[in-house]
């Protein structure tokens, strides 16, 4: 088994076993996070690679599309998930800022560790520092723009 | 390219014009819901277009962003997404068994009509191994998925039944 496919399994696993891990009433807001976040990966994705900024020759449908699919389809809507389960609403802006960082950072440092040493994902523009600050600002952008959407959408539906 | 306002760019943008339209159609009140069918429909397209792309079943010869996907994104992201919002909220579901399922049919079978003379006049989607009731199957399950994880999720009764 080559360490792509490794990876691309147990992401696959990770994120599929960590379902089992939501508390009951909590799944309708997880769900709804989850939906969210796929619908920002997908279309980024897409034109990230379109404009010839990443891409990845290892991958799930060679033939369908450019880009990889597993993590943008399961683990990093996943880890926002997470993000939003874990949320300190109560904390000082302080800690919510490093929850944002530490939930921003699992994402940023395992696309670098897949663009250093696995053929999964290939940054095509820029030093790898400049894609870091890159994903750094996107995914902050993804995940506020997406917890707000959350929170006007949990008023909305009364969803604890 | 000679000529550039060929019959599929046309199609393909009013299309894109016509989601964006209709999506101020969407009333204010339930627009929490509509943006909940939509994000379902898309987590639902997404690997479907992908599965039936990759195995060479149908393909998309004119699309937008061709050189990252093979899959129709304007039909897969927009345009079933906004089909099954109208056809959600407007669902018939204090009626009788029979005008739902006469709802059903009719909407479903439209858009399997009208992708089929798509295919059979236009370069935007091209049937290899693919049948036009496949779209017809394919389509109404999707959207029936969708349906039945959207009355789970405002807790309506008989979320199973058509």
């Amino acid at each position: 088994m080559t360490i792509e496919r490794f990876i691309m399994v147990s992401v696959f696993a990770i994120s599929i076993a960590s379902i089992f891990y939501i508390p009951k009433e909590k799944y309708r807001l997880a769900l709804v996070s989850f939906f969210m976040f796929q619908a920002f990966t997908w279309p980024a994705i897409i034109l990230l690679v379109e404009l010839g900024k990443i891409e990845f020759p290892v991958r799930e449908f060679p033939r369908a599309t450019q880009v990889g699919f597993t993590t943008n389809y399961l683990f990093y809507p996943m880890i926002f998930v997470w993000f939003i389960l874990m949320f300190p609403i109560k904390a000082s802006l302080f800690k919510k800022f490093l929850h944002y960082f530490i939930f921003v950072s699992f994402s940023v440092w395992f696309i670098n560790f897949t663009a250093v040493f696995t053929a999964l994902e290939n940054p095509l523009a820029g030093t790898l520092f400049s894609q870091t600050v890159r994903t750094y600002i996107t995914f902050f952008i993804y995940y506020f723009i997406s917890r707000v959407f959350i929170l006007w959408f949990s008023k909305r539906s009364n969803l604890s | 390219m000679i000529l550039i306002y060929s019959i599929e760019s046309i199609l393909l943008t009013g299309a894109w014009i016509g989601c964006f339209i209709a999506i101020f159609f969407i009333p204010r009140k339930k627009l929490d819901k509509a943006a909940l069918i939509f994000l379902t429909t898309q987590f639902f397209t997404w690997i479907l277009g992908l599965i039936v792309v990759q195995y060479g079943w149908l393909e998309y010869p004119v699309r937008e962003f061709s050189k990252a996907n093979a899959t129709s994104f304007l039909f897969e992201f927009l345009i079933l997404p906004i089909i099954s919002i109208f056809f959600i909220l407007n669902y018939p579901i204090h009626k009788t068994l029979e005008v739902r399922i006469l709802y059903f049919f009719t909407i479903i079978s439209v858009f399997t009509l009208i992708e089929f003379l798509i295919e059979r006049n236009t370069m935007i989607i091209k049937y290899h191994s693919w049948k036009w009731y496949w779209t017809w199957i394919s389509m109404s399950l999707v959207i029936y998925m969708v349906m039945v994880i959207y009355r789970w999720f405002y807790k309506q009764k008989r979320i199973f039944s058509i």
